[in-house]
C-alpha cells in the first residue's frame, strides 16, 4: 500500500449511454483512475517505454495485473472486477519515463449505490 | 507435486472474479460449478501452467469414483466431461498473450504452474465467473 500523498488521481468521464470508460497513462507511479468498484476490462500497452514493469492493483493493493517487463499488446480480462471501494490504480516503474498504458473499465451506475 | 492453496477472492458487486497467479504452486480458486472467462498471460517466464475443472485433495491429486466399462459410448463420455481433474487448457510452455475462453467447469476451478524456476514463474490473470444459480 503506497503513501496516499504520492497517488495522483485521475478524472475520466464515460460517455452517454455507455459506463465504459478508458485514459492513458504515461507517468511514473501510482495512479488512481477509478474510485469505486469497478470492472477491469482491459490493459492495452501502446509503448513499451524504457525498461518498465506496471502492475494494476485494488486501492488496498491486491494485484490484478502484472508485467514485470513491459511489451506492446492488448490484454483483455473482459471483466475482472475490482471489488475495493477504493478503486483502481496502476503503478509503473521505470528508467526515466513510463510506457504508454491504456486501462478500459466499466464502473457501476450511480443508482447501484 | 506442490500442496494445494485454496484462494478466497470475496464476490464481488459486479463483474467476474479475478485472481492474479504469480508463484508456481496449485492454487483452487473456486469449489463448484462456474466459467473460466479469460487467461491473461503477461509473462511467459518459465514452467508449465495447466488449469483444471476440479479440486485436488490435500495431497494434490484429484479423486474421484472409477468410470465403470459397461456404461455406453454417451454415458462414458458425459462422465469423462464431469470429473474432478479434467484439464480444461495446459500450456507446457506458457505463452503470453490473453487467452479468452468462456469455457465452464463442473466441479471446480484449479490453477497448477509446475517447474521452472521460483524467481521466472508464469505471470497470467485468471478471471471467471462462478455460478450463482438460474434466475426465472
Amino acid at each position: 500500500m503506497p503513501d496516499w500523498r504520492n497517488i495522483v488521481d485521475e478524472y475520466v468521464p464515460c460517455a452517454p449511454g455507455s459506463l465504459m470508460r478508458s485514459c492513458t497513462i504515461e507517468r511514473l507511479g501510482f495512479t488512481r483512475v477509478c474510485r469505486r468498484a469497478c470492472e477491469l476490462y482491459s490493459v492495452q500497452i501502446l509503448s513499451a517505454g524504457p525498461w518498465v514493469r506496471a502492475r494494476v492493483l485494488t486501492f488496498s493493493g491486491r494485484p490484478l495485473w502484472f508485467q514485470p517487463s513491459t511489451f506492446t499488446g492488448s490484454f483483455v480480462l473482459m471483466a475482472g472486477t475490482c471489488e475495493d471501494e477504493g478503486g483502481l490504480m496502476l503503478e509503473m516503474d521505470g528508467k526515466d519515463r513510463g510506457a504508454s498504458i491504456v486501462l478500459n473499465w466499466r464502473e457501476a451506475d450511480v443508482r447501484m449505490y | 507435486m506442490f500442496k494445494p492453496e485454496r484462494i478466497i477472492v470475496p464476490q464481488p458487486p459486479m463483474g467476474c472474479k479475478c485472481f492474479l497467479i504469480e508463484k508456481p504452486g496449485m492454487f483452487v480458486l473456486e469449489e463448484g460449478p462456474g466459467t473460466l472467462i479469460t487467461d491473461a498471460c503477461t509473462h511467459a517466464g518459465a514452467g508449465a501452467l495447466t488449469i483444471i475443472d476440479g479440486v485436488p485433495n490435500e495431497q494434490g491429486f484429484f479423486p474421484d469414483e472409477p468410470i465403470r466399462e459397461h456404461y455406453d459410448e454417451v454415458m462414458f463420455h458425459e462422465l469423462m466431461g464431469k470429473r474432478h481433474g479434467r484439464e480444461m487448457v495446459r500450456f507446457p510452455v506458457v505463452v503470453m498473450g490473453s487467452w479468452m475462453l468462456n469455457a465452464g467447469f463442473h466441479n471446480g476451478l484449479t490453477i497448477s504452474v509446475a517447474g521452472g524456476h521460483s524467481d521466472l514463474s508464469p505471470i497470467a490473470t485468471i478471471v471467471w465467473m462462478p455460478f450463482r444459480g438460474v434466475r426465472a
